[in-house]
């Protein structure tokens, strides 16, 4: 029995999606860990750790690089600014880390914390490459059943 | 048409975020973070009290952002939004669907599920 076109863009599909639900999986039990390590740092911590906290003049420390068919996590260097939010110079600068911005002292709880959400960040990565791939492939398959 | 293609995501390099204050206070401490020099957030808090306008807005408002890469939206958070996720069938920017600290992820409720789905259902 010959494979039409039409069965091998299936197939691509089909193996896009298996592969997109792992990576889906693996991704959402590695957040799982770091939501708990984050609700440990809210219980050691009676500092808010939350929106009214966030400085808004954050800028991205993980940026994309996007191709046509996959997305690479590119870690970027932070500006030159000072490590705390403290103010030392005329001007206060935004704190480079998240991380202070919960406080100049952060206790271990939310150190762990945030290299939890880091660590999970690749598997995010992965996972949306993996879904990127799946749209592709139901795309072409769309395609090659309307010829 | 290449360029225009090319166009398409050359540009896209950020990570967005729309869901609850945990899951968003988490990705911001991993450094996905971003407002612009307009005061354009990457990020949206969303509570029991924000009105299903305003979330369709703050999606709608990611996804016409040239520079936006990956969506990362709480599941239990794209439910209420479900038909806006499903009519989104571009490639770019990428939505993924993330469990949140109260809600697990069920890969049973993602909306490309349905789009493969339909492979079953046009064949």
């Amino acid at each position: 029995m010959t494979k039409t076109n039409a069965d091998t863009t299936l197939i691509a599909a089909l193996d896009a999606y298996q592969h997109f639900l792992d990576r889906s999986l693996a991704s959402a039990k590695h957040l799982s860990a770091a939501h708990f390590t984050l609700s440990q740092a809210r219980n050691a911590d009676p500092l808010v750790l939350g929106h009214v906290c966030y400085d808004y003049r954050m800028t991205a420390l993980n940026h994309i690089a996007c191709e046509t068919e996959s997305l690479t996590l590119v870690p970027t260097p932070p500006p030159a600014s000072t490590q705390t939010g403290c103010e030392t110079d005329e001007e206060e600068k935004p704190a480079a880390n998240p991380l202070f911005w919960f406080g100049a002292l952060p206790k271990p709880a939310l150190r762990k914390a945030q290299t939890e959400f880091q660590s999970a960040l690749p598997d995010l990565v992965a996972a949306a490459n993996a879904r990127l791939r799946l749209v592709l492939a139901l795309h072409r398959h769309q395609q090659q059943q309307l010829k | 048409m290449a360029a225009a293609a090319t166009a398409q995501f050359k540009d896209r390099n950020l990570i967005g975020i729309i869901g609850d204050e945990d899951s968003v206070t988490g990705l911001l401490l991993a450094g996905i973070g971003h407002i612009d020099a307009k005061q354009a957030k990457n990020f949206f808090v969303v509570d029991a009290k924000t009105p299903k306008e305003q979330l369709e807005e703050a999606f709608s408002e990611m996804l016409r952002r040239r520079e936006m890469a990956i969506i990362l939206i709480n599941q239990h958070v794209a439910e209420t939004i479900r038909e806006r996720i499903e009519e989104h069938e571009d490639a770019f920017p990428t939505i993924l669907e993330i469990p949140s600290k109260d809600h697990p992820y069920d890969p049973s409720k993602d909306s490309v599920l349905k789009r493969v789905q339909k492979l079953f259902g046009s064949d």
